[in-house]
């Protein structure tokens, strides 16, 4: 299995056929019964935390569900769309995305974006439309089309390459990196606490309480200053979800000790407690969804990195190179969904924020997104995925001005900028035009503010402002509605 | 201006903002309007958004005067009408006179040197500056190609120079020298020409003079008569010929935004995508028949978040689609009379020039829908272009290929030979309708199925057999 996924390296012989075996079961299944069930498409929206799949996958629903008009979605363009419905959501054990809540708080009089993801949650909507394919037309409707969403916090997505490194290794990592100038001073109370102590001893639990709450702060400082954001790992420990407090959660990077390993010591309990992470946490999430995606959109807050400065780029990248490293694209066919289970055959990279920027510099930003992801998006284009780049704003908070100042018209951006009363004009600078001249870092780094979603947003006469959403949905879904 | 920097919208510094149609900016718009004094040369940013925003009453001040302009425009030089994008986009309003250092003598291009001035962050002004004095060089050596009388140096050009600067500019440069070359040893027989001419119209004026003078000589009351209907005569030829100009360079500004658009949608990267786009859209939201699909347009991919190659595409989708099934129901209705008469007419002659005076009318009415309605030597001029056209894609055959394919040969032997001769006709009529609006459309084809001459046909055959079986059983 030479294009078996990292995760599957670490897992012995038998684990991998009995894998493999369960993949051709299932696969076989699923072909038999393929013809005749509705048609499911599961849409994996991929991003790290903050980059916007709550909004995304909020406006996709409502957009779809008002039977909206979207002039690039062919689709819904040609009026093939007759009606959407949410209808019960197949994993019945995972809490459904709250969907009517996130609505109702951007509609809301005083709009809001929702709040940050801290669970896993899932939501089904079934689209019904007119084909245009001969033989779906010949089949007796009403045509179908099940899309599955789930929304997770993108903090846990950084758990991924765990699968591939045991703690030592994964320990030494960390430790490294927190030695870097400009994490130091956030590490610092953490490392302290670890220098005072024998690793190899027996612990009190409290020790274990006290170090992980330390490396957690450490964590949240460098996430706050957008440092280190590829190695944010374990990403529990920002967003527990209900293991909050478990032992699963209740360990930390350590250097390694010297001598003979005491097998009740804390470097070996946190072993253990690791291991029992990646088991029991990360293995199942991934198993459980992020296996069997048909099509994956990967949302990026490059806007947010460049403002952050060259590291967060960088660092950016390693994330997404790394994140991606565990899912699994290519072409797919019938023979190729029997032996080797389903593959990402169609992968969108967008770069999320882009009403952050005027009209003219969108090409300009998914241009820079598509060298910032080239590795990934070269290794899913080599296995025969279908691959596209694009600015996206889910919901466009802001609008175009041109500002006048000696002479010169500047293209701003107006909107209600967070923490001020009144919209406001803003100059967002200009992208430079390749990634090398952004990981220099720009002379004047652009501004980051936080757009709050403008009032009265359900009273566009053609629904909720968006920035390449009706693109992406032509590339994600065009072909399954034809 | 750094970036970071922000402003409060009643600043006077806000020149403008789109618009598009929403509504969620109306609070915004009281702000802004209701701290902005009438008289402001700078309408209210925010201003409700109007269905048709350059008939709109509210924009109505700018919007006049950008119309004017326009047909100045039109009147003056057809290069001028590139840097008409910015002229008629009715949303963004033109900076008053004098305030923008680098340019707009004219009102016609008050957008104009928003794109070259515009600063990069990371290379400093110095690069910008060098920027706008080529962009400017440019649009010099492109007036001074294009038009030899006519030298009013609008430094709108410099906007038009900065779209094609990148890719265009040397080839431009040398064909600009070529046409120069060209146009120098043309020179003295247009000396001649226009003295000969100007000579004429001496004579003419002299001779209507001492015409008057011997009229008034026999009757003060015949005299006034006759000045009279000279007048009138005169300002309506001057009328018929400042239309005639103005349809000419109708048509030569559409065949410039084809060139454009043309390069925008099919060379990745090309430049002017957004003048192009900002163009067309202006030029269609000018006229009555259109402007509702137009607003309807600007609705569905406001220009602040659609790229100006999906704004084409879109508006290829959504607006064009509509004119295109016009223009193809005209084709066919031609094409079935012209058939119809040739196949009963009894004189060939008479045949020949029914044909061709429907397929002038068909041309023109073709070019009418998309909002070029050209003149009548503008109609010519399309009639040229469409016979080259077709004669260089070896249309003529075609048309009788498609005719056999159609037919069969047994049933075109069957047939009588008028009624055949009558069918050629129509398709060669069908293929001149089509072949026109090729030459019209501001858009290639690309998003929308190209119209075939087959389907054409297909139908044609069909419908004129019908009407001929018809007769037949009235009779």
């Amino acid at each position: 299995m030479e294009t078996a996924p990292p995760l599957l390296h670490s897992a012995s012989v038998l684990q991998r056929s009995s894998a493999g075996l369960g993949a051709l079961v299932s696969g076989v299944r699923e072909q038999i019964t393929a013809p005749f069930a509705e048609p499911t498409l599961r849409l994996g929206v991929t991003g790290l935390s903050r980059s916007g799949k709550t909004v995304f996958i909020t406006a996709l629903v409502h957009n779809i569900l008002t039977g909206r008009r979207f002039p690039l979605f062919q689709a819904s363009a040609q009026g093939r769309l007759t009606a959407a419905v949410l209808r019960p959501q197949p994993n019945l054990d995972l809490p459904r995305f709250a969907y009517e809540a996130n609505i109702d708080g951007l509609l809301s009089p005083q709009p809001l974006w929702p709040e940050s993801t801290w669970r896993l949650s899932q939501l089904r909507l079934t689209i019904s439309y007119r084909p245009t394919n001969l033989i779906k037309r010949a089949m007796p409707g009403p045509h179908l089309l099940n899309l599955d969403l789930i929304d997770y916090p993108g903090e846990w997505l950084l758990d991924l390459p765990l699968l591939t490194m045991d703690f030592a290794d994964w320990s030494d990592q960390v430790l490294a990196a927190a030695k870097h100038p400009t994490r130091a001073t956030y590490a610092k109370p953490w490392l302290d606490a670890l220098g005072q102590m024998d690793l190899n001893t027996t612990q009190d639990e409290r020790a274990y309480i006290e170090l992980a709450r330390l490396y957690t702060n450490y964590l949240r400082a460098c996430r706050q200053k957008n440092l280190m954001i590829a190695q944010l790992q374990p990403g529990r420990f920002l967003m527990p979800g209900d293991l909050e407090g478990s032992p699963s959660l209740t360990f930390c990077p350590l250097p390694r000790p010297r001598g003979s390993l005491n097998k009740s010591g804390f470097f070996a309990t946190c072993a253990l407690r690791y291991e029992a992470y990646k088991r029991h946490v990360v293995r199942p999430f991934f198993r459980d969804h992020f296996s069997k995606l048909d099509r994956q959109i990967v949302l990026t807050d490059l806007l947010g990195a460049a403002a952050a400065g060259p590291a967060a780029v960088e660092d950016l990248q390693t994330a997404l190179t790394t994140v991606l490293q565990a899912f699994r694209p290519g072409a797919n066919s019938w023979l190729s969904k029997l032996f080797r289970g389903r593959r990402i055959d169609k992968m969108l990279f967008a770069s999320t924020k882009a009403d952050h920027l005027p009209s003219n510099q969108h090409d300009r930003l998914a241009r820079l997104l598509s060298e910032l992801a080239f590795e990934p998006a070269n290794n899913a284009k080599f296995r025969g995925a279908d691959v596209s780049f694009l600015a996206l704003s889910a919901i466009k908070s802001t609008r175009l001005a041109k500002v006048r100042e000696q002479g010169r018209v500047y293209d701003c951006i107006t909107g209600w900028i967070e923490g001020q009363g009144q919209p406001k004009a803003f100059y967002p600078g200009e992208l430079p035009d390749s990634l090398a001249e952004l990981k220099r870092g720009i002379d004047a780094p652009l501004a980051q503010v936080r757009f709050l979603p403008p009032p009265n947003l359900d009273q566009e006469p053609q629904g909720l402002p968006h920035i390449g959403l009706d693109r992406s949905l032509d590339f994600l879904l065009g072909d399954l509605l034809s | 201006m750094k970036p970071g920097q922000t402003f409060d919208l009643t600043d006077k510094n806000i020149q403008s903002l789109e618009q598009d149609g929403s509504k969620i900016w109306d609070t915004l718009g009281q702000n802004v309007s209701g701290d902005e004094p009438e008289a402001s040369p700078v309408p209210p940013p925010l201003s409700r958004p109007a269905p048709q925003s350059s008939h709109a009453p509210e924009s109505g001040h700018s919007a006049k005067a950008g119309l004017k302009d326009q047909g100045q425009a039109d009147n003056q030089d057809p290069g001028r009408a590139r840097a008409q994008p910015s002229a008629g986009q009715p949303f963004i309003a033109p900076i008053p006179k004098g305030a923008a250092s680098t340019a707009a003598t004219s009102k016609a291009a008050p957008q104009a040197p928003s794109r070259p001035t515009t600063p990069r962050l990371s290379p400093a002004a110095p690069t910008n500056k060098a920027d706008a004095a080529s962009a400017h060089d440019q649009g010099q050596g492109n007036q001074g190609q294009r038009s030899q009388g006519l030298g009013n140096q609008n430094q709108g050009n410099g906007a038009q120079a900065n779209n094609t600067r990148h890719s265009a500019s040397q080839s431009a440069l040398s064909h600009a020298a070529q046409r120069l070359n060209q146009q120098r040893s043309y020179r003295w027989l247009t000396v001649l020409v226009l003295a000969l001419a100007a000579l004429f119209v001496l004579l003419l004026l002299v001779d209507t003079l001492t015409g008057l003078a011997w009229l008034f000589g026999i009757s003060r009351a015949l005299g006034l008569l006759a000045s009279l209907l000279l007048a009138t005569a005169l300002a309506s030829l001057g009328i018929l010929l400042g239309r005639e100009w103005r349809a000419l360079a109708r048509m030569s500004r559409q065949r410039h935004l084809r060139q454009l658009t043309e390069a925008a949608l099919f060379e990745t990267g090309a430049p002017g995508a957004n003048e192009a786009m900002l163009a067309v859209e202006a030029s269609y939201a000018k006229q009555d028949e259109t402007a509702w699909l137009v607003a309807q347009f600007r609705e569905l991919a406001p220009q602040d978040a659609y790229s100006a190659v999906d704004r084409l595409e879109v508006f290829e989708r959504e607006v064009l689609r509509k004119l295109d099934s016009q223009a193809v129901d005209l084709i066919e209705e031609n094409a079935r009379n012209t058939a119809i008469i040739t196949t009963i007419s009894p004189f060939a002659l008479f045949d020949a020039l029914f044909t061709l005076w429907r397929n002038l009318r068909m041309i023109r009415q073709v070019a009418t829908v998309y909002g070029v309605a050209p003149g009548f030597w503008g109609s010519l001029r399309l009639l040229r272009q469409v016979f080259a056209n077709v004669l260089l894609t070896g249309g003529l055959e075609a048309a009788d290929g498609a005719l056999n394919q159609l037919l069969g040969g047994s049933l075109t032997a069957k047939l009588s030979t008028k009624l055949s001769e009558g069918l050629v006709n129509g398709m060669l009529s069908a293929r001149l309708g089509l072949a026109a609006m090729d030459q019209c459309r501001p858009l290639p084809f690309k998003h929308n199925r190209r119209p075939r001459l087959s389907d054409i046909g297909a139908r044609l055959v069909g419908s004129v057999r019908k009407s001929i079986m018809k007769g037949k059983d009235q009779r």
